[in-house]
């Protein structure tokens, strides 16, 4: 945890692959684990005489983009050259946006795990291609491998505004963004293959100042929890550092996940020097209105919409209805689950809690659940029809994750129906007050705790299967006497 | 005339990955000096209120294609042309520090 006294600023850019079949400004194809450089083509070699012409899917996947994110579309934006050296960008620039980007100005809202929402600023969102891929661990040490398949992929760069102020919030930042790029099939969001990548601009300051510390750029973050634990210690560092009376330098610092620290780039100083100018290959791309308007009718329903319906139709709290609201697999999920009148707020709590525990332990995903939304339903409706009690349907759900059985199969083959009849209680009850005198007495006296005793014992009589409530009702009035 | 320091010299040519020597560095000097002043007149006009042109066909947009895959797979004749390649990659002198 940060110290009290300081305040941490975090701003995030984000870079999303946009999802399409050929590459920004040529018709190489983008499929992702190709043989190295066998997806190139002149242009992207940045071979004499060769013109790039812009795929329009990307321009479609942008300013769907900023729609969803209630952003401003600039109808004139302009393409500029980001100069610099390095073997994996073989035309020594890289063709992107500067002060003119295609959407600027828009908003988005985090959903935190203690049920409140915050709005962060979104400054911008540029199309960009992305470089080569540079690998250094093959061959002679002595020298780097180039693969550039990856040279000319269209990429979205979305830049935060520094409102961040928590780890977690970054992480729910990134969170909602890949779901929004995901239900909006813009971009696959896997972060391992490097289809959405994240860098962090990270400050801290004394609390109450209103001037920003000087911000380190975090890189390398490919998962969710590396942002986040990238961030937290990041923050610590910079607090410790200033403590100590030295001084935050602005620069690239490198995330190392093996070692869970950050780490100084040495002599980049330089690389930031990019001499940005409107590429002359390309002119400026203007929108129609009419496009814009054809576009916005094609946004499907978005997490935010999803959420507020399920907290409006199911009573849902914020934060449930923002989980499952996450993934469009996961609303499908939740709804297919409810089908047949289940308690939603039951349904919600079985998806998260043990459903989305069992596949986070197997490393699973919720479309290769073992446990069909159905089934899950029907396990709910057993314990609605207090046909097994919720501790039992947990035997059930643990029996449904290894067979994929019907919850209604798997009860009546091991004889797991609750016990409803109040006679069978009852006896069990009896039973064991009879063989009990002592406990018996020491609870009329007045112990309290020998009462979960007696629950204990009567529930293992009859093997778990005592409808709770009943048995409670039952044998607190058969102790009193 | 407009005149620029030796380091800014040197920073272009670092920039540029390229390499002079102190001679060399003091005729560019000039050159590039000679160059800034060439086109120095055109910051003696007014551009109060007029926006940034980034190119002369300002009325058009950008060309755009449709997303389709047209190129096929020519590697060996690209890695051909390259100075030194391996396994089907480019080989580089070690970029990484």
């Amino acid at each position: 945890m940060l110290r009290q006294d300081y305040e941490l600023v975090v701003g995030l850019e984000v870079h999303a692959q946009v999802s399409t079949q050929s590459k920004l400004f040529s018709g190489s194809s983008t499929a992702f684990g190709a043989e190295p450089n066998t997806q190139t083509c002149p242009i992207d070699l940045g071979m004499p005489g060769v013109l790039p012409v812009l795929n329009d899917k990307v321009v479609e996947a942008a300013v769907r983009t900023g729609l969803a994110l209630n952003a401003h579309i600039n109808k004139t934006s302009v393409f500029a050259r980001k100069n610099y050296f390095y073997p994996d960008l073989p035309k020594g620039y890289q063709i992107s946006q500067y002060d003119l980007p295609i959407v600027e100005h828009g908003r988005m809202t985090v959903d935190l795990e203690d049920g409140s929402s915050k709005e962060i600023g979104i400054t911008r969102i540029h199309i960009e291609e992305d470089a080569g891929k540079s690998v250094h661990d093959i061959g002679d040490e002595k020298v780097s491998h180039v693969d550039l398949n990856r040279a000319g992929v269209p990429l979205m760069e979305i830049v935060s505004e520094p409102d961040i102020r928590t780890a977690e919030e970054a992480g729910a930042y990134v969170k909602k963004l890949r779901a929004i790029l995901r239900f909006l099939e813009v971009c696959d969001g896997n972060m391992e293959q490097g289809s959405m990548r994240c860098d962090a601009n990270v400050s801290v300051r004394k609390r109450g100042e209103t001037k920003f510390g000087t911000r380190t750029e975090i890189k390398n973050l490919n998962s969710i929890r590396n942002i986040v634990r990238a961030i937290e210690y990041e923050a610590e560092r910079q607090v410790e550092a200033i403590e100590n009376g030295e001084k935050i330098y602005q620069e690239t610092r490198l995330w190392d996940a093996g070692k869970n620290i950050t780490r100084s780039m040495r002599g980049k100083e330089n690389a930031h020097d990019y001499r940005y100018f409107p590429d002359p290959d390309l002119l400026p791309l203007r929108l129609k209105e009419d496009d814009i308007e054809a576009w916005k009718k094609t946004l499907p329903e978005l997490p935010d919409q999803l959420k507020d319906r399920f907290m409006r139709d199911y009573s849902l709290n914020n934060y449930d209805a923002a989980v499952l609201s996450g993934s469009r697999e996961s609303a499908r999920f939740f709804e297919a689950a409810l089908e047949g009148g289940r308690d939603p707020k039951l349904v919600a709590n079985w998806i998260m809690v043990e459903l989305f525990g069992a596949l986070n332990k197997s490393g699973k995903d919720i479309t290769e659940s073992p446990v069909s939304p159905a089934q899950l339903g029907q396990l709910v409706g057993l314990i609605e029809k207090n046909t097994i009690s919720g501790k039992i349907a947990k035997t059930v759900f643990e029996e449904m994750l290894q067979s994929s059985a019907d919850p209604e199969e798997i009860v009546k083959a091991k004889g797991l129906v609750q016990i409803t009849d109040t006679g069978a209680i009852e006896k069990a009850i009896d039973d064991i007050m009879a063989a009990n005198a002592d406990q018996v007495a020491d609870f009329r006296s007045g112990n309290e705790r020998v009462y979960g005793w007696f629950v204990g014992q009567v529930m293992k009589a009859t093997q778990g299967k005592a409808n709770p409530a009943m048995l409670n009702d039952l044998l607190r009035k058969k102790l009193q006497g | 005339m407009s005149t620029i320091d030796i380091d800014l010299v040197a920073r272009l040519a670092d920039l540029s990955r390229l390499e002079f020597s102190e001679a060399e560095k003091k005729t560019l000097q000039g050159e590039i000096g000679r160059i800034l002043d060439f086109i120095s007149v055109l910051e003696e006009v007014n551009t109060d209120g007029v926006s940034p042109m980034s190119s002369t066909m300002s009325a058009e947009t950008t060309r755009a294609r449709e997303d389709v895959v047209t190129e096929e797979d020519k590697r060996d004749a690209y890695l051909k042309i390259a100075p030194a390649s391996e396994m089907g990659f480019y080989v580089v002198p070690r970029v990484v520090e």
